[in-house]
């Protein structure tokens, strides 16, 4: 299959441009070139190509999300007219070797110009064929399926990102397995022969084996019951294993992502918490700290009034003690009763006044007596009381000490704990986003454990399966030799073991042709791709798994694609897309947009060459920059191309040169 | 567009006969055409039964 | 008559004044809510007599219950005694006076208001370092107390 045409009507830069890729017979090579600035629309000729086919612009950028897609200018001329509504068309010209030689694919879509926003109101595919007759069979406008047909048979959608090749676009192109294997199962026709697995099955359900379940005998149709019901276990069970291994290979998929996040800080999960508990003792002995220093003061505070009033209180204890050792505490004769007698100058007890010898002696006695009851009691109180004091005084430097030695070891406990927050906080820090990767490695775990889960239901669903499957085996051998024995239900015995024999030879089929094509893709992708990697020993082997995921390995068997630089990738993809289409014997044509925007200039020769060699026998149409089709490339490519067209955009437009 | 050789060649070698080959290849045409194959299978599927006929005969 | 409460300078107790600001600062533990006023108001007793002199107060506000005082009392009458009595015991007797005790201890405690005041503002702002100060202080009286008893 080769484009043959594009013409692109008011489609976004483009307001009137045909394209010609005609192949001409003195040219071995059936290469196209266009050549055209950043922004002159080679990316939105392939959005063109993608929008006529699929309905979808498989290759919009920023840039051009929030633009309508009718050309502005178109738009303003045709309102400028007074018409209300515009069109955007674009038709592809398409040629094969095999029937229908010509179709043309044409979509049309209707702009409402009124008003500033312009909107899609209508939308519409048309389609012409070239009969054997040569004549153009118009396919009509709403035969959708025919259409779909059409376009798959020559340019599958699912696979169209490995057809119409996007230089600017690499990191998706590995990531949908599932996508490249429905692709290539249309590619090989692996799909076509599974379908007709299906219509096999189906026309043995729906015409067949109701013929058994409605014939009178009792023991066909008690078979065929359990047939019935083993069938309908096997399909769930597959389908459940489907379902699993699906949810699975996400799983696995995102541990993947997440291991490549946390490679290098598995334990960065342990080092935060212990920074966290680190941080929280931290606090603690501060507080700690703090209070034992509170309680210093307030034990000085306290404690202090007793040091400085020290003279006094010994002045004090020593004149108390020396009363007492005197004999003069508690006093024998209480000094104010002697005093009142002087004063009153009669004696207290005969009541007699006092003569002058009396009166001396009792004065004399009054001399002796230093200390009233009332003065002895208090120094009595005070005595015992100042013990009390000098307990508290000789306590001090015990308890001083007992203070100091707890906040020496307090701050030494500080000073280790700030030590290793220092270092945990040290290390954390060469984590990037460490949070983030505490969160993944919570996510990873997760994920570990839900895939554990499914496989476990994997395989406990295949073990069901394979019961069914023996069962079933069981089942379907009784049912036959019941319709065996049965003669009028041998007719029908035969037709449904023929089917069930055809699906048989359809399905080793198609898994063959698959796993070949996997094989031949993973060998030739590898092939491809060491021929244009400059790194020759960095990459050992390209595993394409049974779900089409990919794994491009180093020498020592690690998967590496993840970690790749983007011209790697570039070049592998390129390289699957040339294995996929010539394993797949797929005769269609390369569109490669910016092919070499990645590829430094040592693998710029290579990268032309290969190309040029693929165009030997298929059509490749490469756009370029002014800077990527420098002299290595023209040199390369010799002037051996077919067409070389120059795009340029002026106020605007986008037109031929 | 044609059948893929490789699937052709798969089916001659697996096929237990040139009846059942011919037959899946004219249905694998069939469907590959975008056209429905019952009638084709059906066709098929009833010849089995009278290829047998004439085999026991 | 007994005395029913002990005085201090009105400048200290009045709103903004330096008991207030203990209060909200918690200044080396000064404040109500760590010691009693009682406990506040020997410890000034106690800087007013080591770092100061007995001040006579100029206007007078009650700071303390004398019924709150307990055996602190016998703290303050040895100052009494120390000051005042022994230097002629013969008017030992003077002892029982607790309203000559509290005039005197009023007077220090006036004195080692102000030097708290000083400590606050001035010399020692970060009251740790007046606890090494006191801390050595008090280490210094303890080595001649210790000396004393050999």
């Amino acid at each position: 299959m080769r484009i043959e045409s594009v013409k692109i009507e008011n489609f976004r830069q483009y307001k009137d441009v045909s394209i010609e890729f005609k192949k001409s017979s003195n040219q071995e090579n059936d290469i196209h070139i266009v050549l055209g600035r950043n922004g002159v629309g080679k990316t939105n000729m392939l959005n063109a190509i993608t929008w006529c086919l699929y309905g979808v612009e498989s290759h919009l950028g920023d840039r051009n999300t929030a633009i309508e897609m009718i050309n502005t200018s178109y738009a303003e001329e045709r309102k400028l007219q007074g018409e209300k509504d515009g069109e955007v068309k674009v038709s592809i010209t398409l040629s094969s070797e095999t029937y229908p030689k010509q179709i043309i694919f044409r979509r049309t879509a209707k702009y409402s110009l009124n008003g500033n926003i312009r909107q899609k109101i209508d939308e519409y595919k048309e389609a012409e064929m070239l009969s054997e007759n040569d004549e153009w069979e118009l396919i009509d406008k709403d035969n959708d399926e025919a259409w779909i047909g059409l376009v798959q048979m020559h340019i599958p959608q699912e696979i169209n990102e490995y057809i119409f090749f996007d230089g600017e676009q690499l990191q998706n192109y590995f990531h949908e397995g599932s996508k490249i294997q429905q692709g290539i199962k249309d590619l090989t026709q692996a799909s076509l022969v599974l379908n007709v697995v299906d219509k096999f099955k189906k026309y043995v359900e729906q015409e067949l084996q109701p013929k058994l379940r409605s014939c009178d005998d009792n023991e066909i149709k008690a078979k065929q019951k359990v047939v019935d019901d083993l069938t309908e276990k096997k399909t769930t069970a597959e389908k459940y294993i489907a379902d699993f291994t699906t949810q699975s290979k996400i799983c696995e998929e995102k541990i993947n992502k997440l291991s490549a996040i946390i490679s290098g800080f598995e334990n960065i999960k342990e080092k935060t918490s212990e920074l966290n508990a680190a941080e929280k003792d931290l606090d603690d002995l501060e507080t700690s700290h703090a209070t034992t220093k509170a309680e210093l003061k307030k034990y000085l505070v306290l404690t202090y009034p007793y040091f400085a009033l020290y003279p006094a209180i010994k002045s004090f204890s020593d004149y108390i003690k020396g009363q007492d050792s005197d004999g003069k505490l508690p006093p024998k004769i209480d000094k104010s009763l002697i005093q009142s007698i002087l004063n009153s100058n009669k004696c207290c007890i005969c009541n007699r006044d006092l003569d002058d010898n009396s009166h001396n002696h009792i004065e004399e006695i009054l001399k002796q007596l230093t200390l009233s009851s009332a003065t002895s009691a208090e120094l009595n109180k005070t005595s015992t009381v100042l013990v009390e004091y000098f307990n508290r005084i000789s306590e001090y430097k015990q308890k001083k000490d007992q203070f100091l030695n707890s906040l020496s070891q307090i701050e030494e406990k500080i000073k280790s704990t700030e030590k290793k927050c220092e270092g945990l906080r040290a290390y954390i820090k060469t984590v990037p986003n460490s949070e983030s990767i505490s969160k993944a490695i919570d996510d990873r775990d997760q994920y570990r454990n839900a895939f554990k889960d499914y496989q476990q239901k994997i395989g406990s669903e295949r073990s069901n399966l394979q019961d069914c499957e023996q069962k079933l085996q069981i089942a379907n051998k009784e049912l036959t030799d019941v319709l065996q024995k049965n003669k009028s239900m041998s007719e029908l015995n035969t037709k449904i073991e023929f089917c069930r024999s055809c699906v048989k030879v359809l399905n080793e089929t198609a898994n063959e042709v698959l796993s070949e094509c996997r094989e031949d893709m993973q060998s030739k992708t590898y092939s491809l791709f060491s021929n244009l990697i400059w790194k020759k020993d960095a990459f050992k082997e390209v595993k394409i798994e049974e779900d089409y995921s990919f794994k491009l390995l180093d020498s020592f068997g690690n998967q590496t694609l993840g970690s790749c630089s983007a011209a790697e990738r570039a070049l592998l993809a390129l390289s699957f897309t040339l294995a996929l289409q010539d394993v797949s014997k797929h005769d269609s044509m390369l569109y490669i947009d910016t092919p070499v925007g990645r590829v430094d200039d040592e693998n710029r020769a290579n990268f032309m060459e290969t190309l040029l060699n693929i165009s030997k026998n298929k059509q490749v149409i490469l756009t370029f920059t002014p800077t990527e089709y420098d002299e290595t490339i023209q040199s390369v490519l010799g002037g051996k191309y077919n067409s070389f067209t120059k795009l340029e955009i002026n106020e605007g437009v986008t037109n031929k040169k | 567009m044609a059948i893929n050789s490789k699937i052709i060649e798969k089916i001659k070698e697996k096929s237990k006969d040139k009846y059942q080959k011919d037959g899946l290849i004219d249905i694998l045409v069939q469907v590959e055409a975008n056209k429905q194959p019952k009638r084709q299978i059906e066709r098929v599927v009833k010849g089995v039964v009278n290829k047998q006929i004439s085999l026991d005969l | 008559m007994s005395r029913i409460v002990i005085n201090t300078s009105k400048s200290y107790t009045n709103p903004g004044g330096l008991l207030d600001q203990l209060d909200k600062s918690n200044y080396f533990q000064l404040s109500k809510s760590s010691i009693t006023r009682k406990d506040l108001f020997t410890f000034a007793l106690g800087l007013g007599l080591k770092e100061s002199y007995p001040k006579d107060i100029e206007k007078v506000n009650s700071i303390v219950r004398t019924e709150t005082v307990g055996n602190t009392y016998y703290l303050y009458s040895s100052v009494y005694f120390h000051d005042v009595l022994s230097i002629n015991t013969d008017n030992i007797d003077k002892i029982t006076d607790d309203e000559a005790v509290y005039e005197l201890t009023e007077k220090y405690a006036n004195a080692g208001f102000e030097v708290i005041e000083q400590y606050m503002n001035e010399e020692f702002k970060n009251d740790d370092e007046l606890m090494w100060k006191l801390i050595g202080d008090m280490d210094e009286i303890y080595e001649e107390l210790l000396a004393e008893e050999k």
